[in-house]
Parts: C-alpha cells; structure tokens; sequence
C-alpha cells in the first residue's frame, strides 16, 4: 500500500508507556489466565502482589519514619498508594477487627476486565502491609471491577475468623531460623 | 502431624519442614527423588538454593505460595523444581511447613513446554532442510538448463555438419541415404528444442511437436503434398517425445516419398483410453500385400521405437495408406 505522504510521528495513534504497559500486563495475565488457569495465574500474581506490597512497605515506613505502621497509618497508606497508581480508593469502614475500602476506578483501568487474577495484587499488596504491620490481615474482596462490577469491595479483616470464609489470610513474616 | 497418610494423596514429593528448615518428615515420592529412604532423613536439614527467602515469603500467608527450590537429587544433580509452600502450624512459638515439589519431568504443563519445544526444533530442521533443498533445486533447474542448451547446440551443429556432407557427396543414393539421417535428426531436434523450450519437467506438449514436425515435412514436401494435423491437447512424457518424434518422422516421411504429387496427408494424435494414438494417412496408393507383412513393411525402425513405448502399430489400406500407432499409458 502506498500514497499517504504521512509520517509515522504525524499519526494520532493512541500510544504512549503508560497504556503500553497496561496492555502488556493485560496481555501477559490473560495469557496466563489461559495456560495455567485462573486459580494458578492468582498464586502467580500472589507471588509479584507479595513482592510489590514488601517493597511499598518499606518505603511507606520509611516516608513515615515509623518502625510500624499503625492501623489508621495502614488505612491511610493503603487509600494513598491506590491514588498514585490512579485508583480511587477510599474508607468505608474501619473499625479495630477491619477496614472495608471502596473503590470507583481501578488503576489497571479498563484493561482489568475479565482478568480477575489481576485483584491478587490488591489482596496481597493489602493483606501484606496489614499483616506486617498489624500482624495479621484476611483480604476478601467482595465486588470488583475486574469481575464486571460496577465498583470494588475490599474488607481487610484484622482478627482471625472463627470458621474458614474463603478470604486470602496474612501473616507478619516470620523471621526464620534457617541457617 | 505426620506427612504419611496424607501424603499417600500426592504423587509429588511432599516434605514438612520445621521453622529452622529440617526435616520433619517427607513421603517416599520425596525419599526417592532424593535417594534417602523418607526415615532416614528425619531432623536433618532440608537445605535447598533459595529456601530461606521461599518459606519466609510462605509464612506471611496462609495460602499457598509458588517458588523454585534448587534441589539436589538422588543422581547427585541440583534440578530446578517448581515448589508450592504452606504454613501447615501456625503458634506464637512454633511454624511448621508443607513443601510440594513438582517434578517437572511429570508436570503436565513442563511436558507440553518440552513437546512445543521439540516440535519448534523439528520445524527449524525441516525449514533449514527446505531451504537447501530449494537452493539446491534452484542449481539443479540452472545445471538442466545449460545441459538441455549444450545439448540443442551440439545437434545444431551436427545438423550442419551432416547439411554439409549432403551437399558435398556427389553420389544421389549417399546423398539419400545422409538426407535420411538427417530428418531422423532433425526429429530429435524438435523434441530437444520444446524441451528446453518448455522447461518440461512432466513433458513436451504434444500440439508443438507434431506441428514443428509437420513445418520440417511441408517444406521438404513443397507444392507436391498438402499435410494436415489434428491433436488433442495433452502432454506427451520426456520419455516417450524422442521415440514418439522419430516413429512421426519415419511415418511422414514415408507419406511425403509414396503418397505422389498432390498428395494430403493427415497426421492427428488423440488421447484414447487414457493412452495416445497416432495415425497417418494419406491418399496415395497405400501398401501393397507384401508391405504390409509383420516384416516386410520397409518400418523396422517403426517397429523398433514401437517396441521401446509397449506400443501397438497396425498398418492397413483404407483409401490410402493408414497407419495407427497405440501407445498405452505407462504413468
């Protein structure tokens, strides 16, 4: 084909990093989704969400300079590392057994759709830094954008349930004595 | 909690791990996978590359946890294995561990990586073997091309040489005789030319053969014989246009000399029967009954050719001399 005298750079083409990067994390879950299933793609993404919310751990404790974060500190810092990413997360609820979070707008954007393992990452990132900090964190996420709901629903449950409720449970790290 | 019972569940290797890394207890998949009866490995320590840094991401959660563990096996070999962790006790003072390793030589999800992965290293060998194939093809198509070239020249040349000794000979009956060979020749020319021309791996169209024969015959023939020719389109085999072309030589040539002044000639090549026929008719005097004996026709070398295709000549007189000649489909 030939005959247009545009370049390439003259295109108004929709492509700049950001929207690059969340197609090819959409990409790279659904492919996973697809090959392992949903349930082995969520451990995978549990195991980057786990890394992700140690490192933003770190620094938030460090920003803040406290040893640990206390649990309006873990609230505050859990609403304010969702607005950085362009989310829009905020408290429902909290009380000394949870905190229940709201959200209108997930920072994967529209690309979340149909890749429910991608909420790993607020489970783990979430449940991570609570549990470090709180010593224990069960994340159940009730609504989400990803699974078609028009918002998400993410209780961060402090205490230990009397009986299994299907929630993600977290626990401080354990300094091991592995030699 | 021993591992025993449960364990029976798994065909992986299974061991419990305590929060300093030793061995509680394993199923004998982990036993033989490590060469150690499961008994004798009991409080030793479980000291793969990377279990620090696994269980301790595995004791921050109650769900299952997805690592690899660089193991040494029973072979003395350290094998990368897939690994999910739990905390299977959980108390202020103690943490136990459950540790799945899978082994990849089973993982179903391994074995169709390594299947996808032999049959890309097939499809590379064969795409390399393509492409010299096709390059050799190439070289082989320039090779045929330059021997068909040598060849058509050679028979130009002893086209001329035998033009010249005709024209030099003195004597009529060596001039006829040197005229003979040359049409025989020059037969074997149009086949060699459509050939080349053609660039005919499956064979020469038989429409161009029996025309340029026909051309050579009109001329030698002048105003004393009109030659007509009717063909079906088909092909004629590289192996048979040679025998086929001298068998029409030596048939129009025999029309042209006994058919007499003002003679017509009909030369028609049709598909029969998943075969070829070809027939020449004229309207001369025909054969006489001596000619047209098995041996006493004058078409030995007819015959001869015929002989070389399988194929069948039946000679007759029908207002002329007809001759048919059948030659069957050896594909």
């Amino acid at each position: 084909m030939s005959g247009s005298a545009l370049k390439a750079a003259e295109t108004d083409v929709a492509l700049e990093r950001d929207g690059f990067l969340r197609t090819l994390l959409r990409e790279l879950s659904g492919t996973l989704q697809d090959v392992v299933g949903l349930e082995e793609a969520s451990g995978y993404i549990s195991v980057v969400g786990a890394s992700v919310g140690e490192q933003l751990d770190r620094r938030y404790r460090k920003a803040l300079q406290v040893e640990r974060l206390s649990r309006e500190q873990v609230a505050d810092v859990l609403v304010d590392l969702k607005r950085r990413i362009q989310g829009d997360f905020y408290v429902a609820e909290e009380d000394d057994t949870r905190i229940v979070f709201g959200n209108r707008r997930c920072p994967f954007g529209e690309f979340v759709e149909g890749r429910p393992a991608l909420c790993m990452m607020t489970s783990n990132v979430f449940g991570f830094i609570a549990a470090e900090n709180l010593g224990y964190a069960r994340v159940q996420i009730s609504e989400s954008i990803a699974r078609g709901d028009p918002g998400c629903h993410v209780t961060v449950h402090l205490a230990p349930a009397a009986e299994a409720d299907g929630a993600r449970e977290y626990f401080r790290r354990d300094e091991l004595e592995i030699q | 909690m021993t591992v025993d019972r449960i364990a029976r569940l798994f065909q992986d290797p299974l061991i419990l791990l305590d929060r300093r890394g030793r061995i509680l207890d394993m199923n004998d998949q982990a036993g033989a996978l490590f060469g150690l009866p499961a008994p004798e490995t009991a409080d030793t320590a479980f000291a793969p590359d990377g279990l620090a840094p696994f269980l301790h991401r595995a004791s921050g959660t109650g769900e299952p946890v997805l690592g690899t563990l660089g193991v040494r096996i029973a072979s003395g070999e350290v094998r990368k294995l897939r690994a999910r962790a739990i905390v299977t006790h959980r108390t202020p003072d103690d943490l136990r561990f459950a540790i799945r390793l899978e082994d990849s030589g089973r993982d179903e999800f391994s074995i169709l990586s390594r299947r996808v992965n032999e049959l890309n290293q097939e499809i590379a060998r064969r795409r390399a073997a393509q492409v010299r194939l096709e390059s050799a093809l190439a070289e082989n198509r320039t090779l045929f091309r330059e021997l068909q070239h040598r060849v058509k020249n050679h028979l130009q040349i002893m086209l001329g040489l035998f033009a010249v000794a005709r024209r030099e000979e003195g004597d009529p009956g060596r001039q006829a005789v040197i005229e003979a060979l040359e049409l025989k020749l020059r037969a074997i020319c149009e086949a060699q030319q459509l050939m080349y021309m053609n660039e005919a791996d499956s064979g020469i169209a038989a429409p161009d053969l029996l025309h340029a024969m026909v051309r050579v015959f009109q001329r030698l023939a002048g105003d004393d014989a009109r030659i007509l020719v009717a063909v079906d389109d088909v092909r004629v085999p590289n192996d048979s246009a040679f025998p086929l072309a001298l068998i029409l030589n030596e048939l129009l040539s025999n029309a042209v000399r006994h058919a007499g002044r003002g003679a017509v000639i009909e030369a028609t090549l049709r598909r029969v029967d998943g075969g070829l026929e070809l027939t020449v008719r004229d309207d001369g005097p025909g054969f006489t009954a001596a000619e047209t004996g098995r041996r006493a026709s004058g078409l030995g070398l007819v015959r001869g050719l015929c002989r070389q295709l399988d194929a069948r000549i039946d000679i007759a007189n029908e207002g002329g001399a007809v001759i048919h000649v059948r030659i069957p489909d050896r594909g």
